[in-house]
């Protein structure tokens, strides 16, 4: 019985243990721009499984329904999440059917939030995580909101020859709520993909007009049996207010691209006639309503906010081509770029009394000179409908993406073996293949003259013979006399666990490639600051022998030179706790102490049974 | 117990007095222990995962929402409560919405003296409250809590916005102006139904009715009844209409019971002047 308790206390003693040693591993870090602007179930932080991540502020408005603020993105080996968006949100939702005899204004005139909001149940979110909300008084909090973790398929595929097939799958961040509008339902979605893109959509389900029937063949299609019932076509012109805050600074910038053809053309290729095409980029400097044509598109820059790569970060709006309801004033945009202004919320009939009732087309009408972009985005559906349209309605979707240009500069979630791709690499040999070395070429010809009596026979090393291996070098390998030293976070860190280095002596701004010895392996490129600084973190490949290792930081332009060494530690289970406790989660933390404990009790069981069973056949002998 | 085992001949060397204590450790039922107590902790230490991941996803409980009237015409309206305390808790600027702050807001835009001026749809003294959200955040920089209330005024044909800071607890700001119309409330929606039955252009109605409920007779009270509505502004093909827009208008789809939708949409009820107008 002692020892019972006595086990009880160790068990106890042991919990205890981790319990106050868990939260020693999380390090405050400092709060985002996000994290200050909301609380609670509001505010939405998530690291992906590729690592990269995403922020935002969710909250749910009577007529637009769902409104994400503050949204940000964290490229994987980014410190930080960085702003792309101050806010997004539908604008309007302009529905006229083709009679012209209904037209209907979903946004203002019925609203898509408040007691349209339908309650999320199993079907509207399997997997993910419901959000309560409060939406309007009649029902007060209800389940309104999906966030999911959701499977995007494969995020990259390189085949390196003799290197590694560099793949990998992708996943999404999704949120959505849905919204009953008469007949009609609407499925409200964001969708942050890992490597940064952001696909904004609507989905539309429910059941067809039942009062939007016609007689006049070209304004419809029959849906019924006797081919009498003409289902009215109508357009769904959904709008979207995108508010730009990238990298939260003042100064963004919007730009066209324009494609054209020059007139000539190239003379190889299979057809021997390829186009020479021009790319020219124009800035849009005032309020505008655009119609995009074939090789046009536009971006949002923030020239102050530079990637490692010293490219100034942007995002592209990529609309579908020929979709916009281009017969009305309301409607006759893909984006218009307006400033921002809280009076500016709808894209049409505008609910804030200071702006009564207008539209994009009268906020441009002054041509302001744009300093703050907000980008008015129209994208159209013409509803021809179809027999199988008919009750319950599959739903169907319109939407625009925001695509990432030079947020990162690379893959935000390159895997390590690639991250020494940054540019034309032509000529530049991979330094994840040690070529193996080639014997050198025998002497053929016979020496052209007899040898004389008494001659010395070659000095080793001269003509036609491979030079001598010199000594193997030592784990951590020979120091390069001149270099800068290097000082490390650790000087001791297990392979797969997060070092960091600082050195200086670089040129400013330069880029600086970080090998790491004996056996090389590039860790990347990263780029030193304005005064020639480096700060680096990487992660030790795993497999990484234990012993000395020497990191090389080599300057790109200056090749300035840094170098140091440090340990790599055995890869013990504490170490690969330390290892988890850096990169992974509290979570990860508790359950591998737990494996580890598990094995552990599964051992002395083992053991506690084999000498059992050895002391019943000495005691049966 | 251990000690007084005998060790066959021909086994292991007999132990020395050092290991023969290590031995006394080394017992299955000591080794037994020690794997229950790993076993313990091992759950303990699960259990903390899954604590820890399920907190990582998971909020805690929130208190259960009070619904509150959805209308200052409505009996038990904030707007006619003697007083109404502010929040526990002040959301932060970007928060979604909580009930106690709407409350506590209608209540504020109640005591502002352009309330008491306006008329209702009623046509009795207060605005008529139509809905309130965040008021766009970006455009303060001082992290207070602002929400923007939508009102009718009946009086005077007027949308009439009213920004009011939860920190502080005042109304900053009141706009109004004309020619815009946010969607119909409850009241206003039940309002216009009634005057639709209740006008000349209502047997159609009443007929379509009793045909799909073996003979019912449709009154306002009717219960098969699902109402939706909203506001009516005068476009190309609303002839009869052309002064909803200016005026307040309502277009009101009546779904019964089990999805079929009466027809009701060649109809606008014009709640300014109080009248049914066919639209076609």
């Amino acid at each position: 019985m002692k020892r019972i308790l006595g086990a009880t206390t160790t068990a106890a003693l042991l919990a205890g243990g981790l319990v106050l040693t868990a939260p020693v591993a999380a390090t405050a870090a400092p709060q985002t721009l996000t994290e200050a602007s909301c609380s609670g179930d509001s505010f939405v932080s998530k690291k992906l499984e590729s690592g990269s991540g995403w922020e935002f502020c969710w909250r749910l408005d009577t007529y637009r329904g769902l409104v994400l603020d503050k949204v940000a993105y964290q490229p994987r080996d980014d410190a930080f999440p960085t702003m792309v968006l101050d806010s997004i949100a539908l604008g309007q939702l302009n529905v006229p059917y083709d009679t012209g005899a209904t037209e209907f204004n979903d946004v203002t005139t019925y609203q898509v939030g408040g007691r349209r909001l339908q309650e999320i149940t199993d079907v509207d979110c399997p997997t993910g995580q419901v959000f309560t909300a409060w939406v309007d008084a009649n029902r007060g909090e209800i389940p309104a909101v999906c966030l999911t973790e959701e499977d995007s398929g494969i995020a990259y595929r390189s085949n390196i020859a003799n290197d590694a097939v560099y793949a990998a799958q992708g996943t999404d961040l999704v949120i959505h709520t849905m919204s009953r509008i008469g007949w009609y339902e609407y499925q409200t979605e964001y969708r942050f993909h890992d490597d940064g893109e952001i696909s904004v959509r609507l989905g539309a389900t429910g059941d067809l007009s039942p009062s939007d029937y016609t007689n006049v063949i070209n304004q419809g299609w029959p849906i019924d049996p006797e081919n009498e019932d003409y289902s009215v076509s109508h357009y769904h012109s959904a709008f979207w207010r995108v508010d730009f805050g990238i990298d939260s600074g003042e100064g963004q910038i919007v730009e066209k691209f324009k494609t054209t053809h020059t007139g000539e053309y190239g003379t190889t290729g299979d057809t021997g006639k390829t186009p020479i095409l021009n790319t020219e980029i124009s800035q849009i400097t005032n309020e505008v309503k655009t119609l995009g044509a074939n090789r046009e598109a536009y971006r949002v820059v923030q020239p102050s906010s530079l990637n490692a790569d010293g490219h100034a970060r942007s995002y592209e709006i990529i609309v579908p081509r020929d979709q916009a309801y281009n017969l009305n004033p309301e409607t006759d945009y893909d984006i218009a770029f307006t400033n921002a202004k809280s009076d500016e919320i709808h894209a049409s009939y505008n609910l804030i009394p200071s702006k009564a009732n207008q539209a994009v087309t009268d906020y441009i009408a002054d041509g302001e000179e744009l300093v703050d972009p907000v980008a008015w985005v129209n994208v159209g559906f013409h509803h021809i409908n179809r027999d199988e349209d008919q009750s319950p309605m599959p739903i169907h979707w319109q939407g625009f993406t925001l695509y990432p240009r030079d947020f990162a500069a690379q893959n935000p979630n390159i895997p390590e073996g690639r991250k020494w791709v940054n540019g034309n690499m032509t000529g530049v040999p991979n330094p994840n293949i040690t070529p193996a070395p080639t014997a050198a070429p025998q002497p053929t010809t016979e020496p052209t003259t007899a040898p004389t009596d008494g001659s010395t026979p070659p000095a080793e090393g001269g003509e036609g013979s491979t030079p001598a291996p010199t000594d193997a070098p030592a784990e951590g390998g020979e120091a390069t006399p001149g270099a800068n030293p290097v000082t490390f976070g650790h000087a001791e860190v297990a392979p797969g666990a997060t070092q960091t280095a600082t050195a200086g002596g670089f040129a400013p701004n330069e880029s600086v490639t970080a090998v790491l010895h004996s056996d090389p392996v590039n860790l990347g490129t990263f780029q030193a600051n304005a005064e020639g600084e480096l700060s680096v973190q990487f992660i030790v490949p795993e497999g990484t022998p234990a012993g000395e290792h020497r990191l090389v930081l080599t300057g790109q332009t200056s090749s300035a030179v840094a170098e140091g060494t440090f340990t790599v530690a055995e890869a013990s289970p504490a170490a690969i706790l330390g290892a988890l406790a850096t990169t992974g989660t509290d979570a990860n933390r508790w359950a591998l102490s737990g494996l580890v404990l598990l094995v552990a009790g599964a051992g002395l069981a083992g053991t506690s049974m084999f000498l059992r069973r050895q002391q019943e056949a000495k005691a049966q002998a | 117990m251990t000690e007084t085992q005998q060790v066959p001949e021909g086994d292991s060397p007999p132990p020395a007095r050092q290991t023969s204590r290590w031995a006394r450790l080394v017992t299955p039922r000591a080794l037994g222990i020690g794997s229950a107590v790993a076993a313990g902790a091992a759950a303990v230490a699960l259990v903390f995962a899954t604590q820890t991941a399920v907190q990582a996803t998971s909020s805690p409980e929130s208190p259960a929402s009070t619904p509150i009237a959805a209308d200052s015409t409505d009996e038990n309206a904030p707007e006619k409560a003697e007083v109404i305390a502010p929040p526990a808790t002040i959301p932060a600027a970007y928060d979604m919405l909580s009930g106690a702050e709407v409350e506590y807001v209608r209540y504020l835009g109640a005591q502002d003296p352009a309330f008491a001026a306006g008329k209702d749809v009623f046509g009795e003294p207060g605005l008529q409250f139509l809905s309130t959200d965040v008021a766009d955040p970006s455009s303060y920089g001082d992290g207070q809590r602002r929400l923007i209330s939508l009102y009718y005024d009946y009086a005077t044909n007027e949308l009439v916005s009213m920004i009011v800071n939860v920190t502080t607890g005042s109304v900053e700001d009141v706009t109004r102006a004309s020619g815009s119309q946010p969607a119909p409330t409850d009241a206003e929606t039940t309002l216009a139904w009634e005057m639709l039955l209740d006008s000349e252009y209502s047997q159609p109605i009443v007929d379509e009715f009793a045909s799909m409920t073996d003979g019912s007779v449709l009154t306002p009270a009717s219960q098969e009844i699902f109402l939706t509505a909203h506001s009516f502004t005068t476009d190309a093909g609303s002839f009869g209409a052309e002064s909803c827009g200016i005026d307040r208008c309502v277009q009101v789809l009546a779904q019964i019971d089990g999805g079929p939708f009466l027809t009701t949409t060649p109809y606008v009820i014009n709640l300014s002047t109080s009248t049914v107008l066919p639209v076609s």
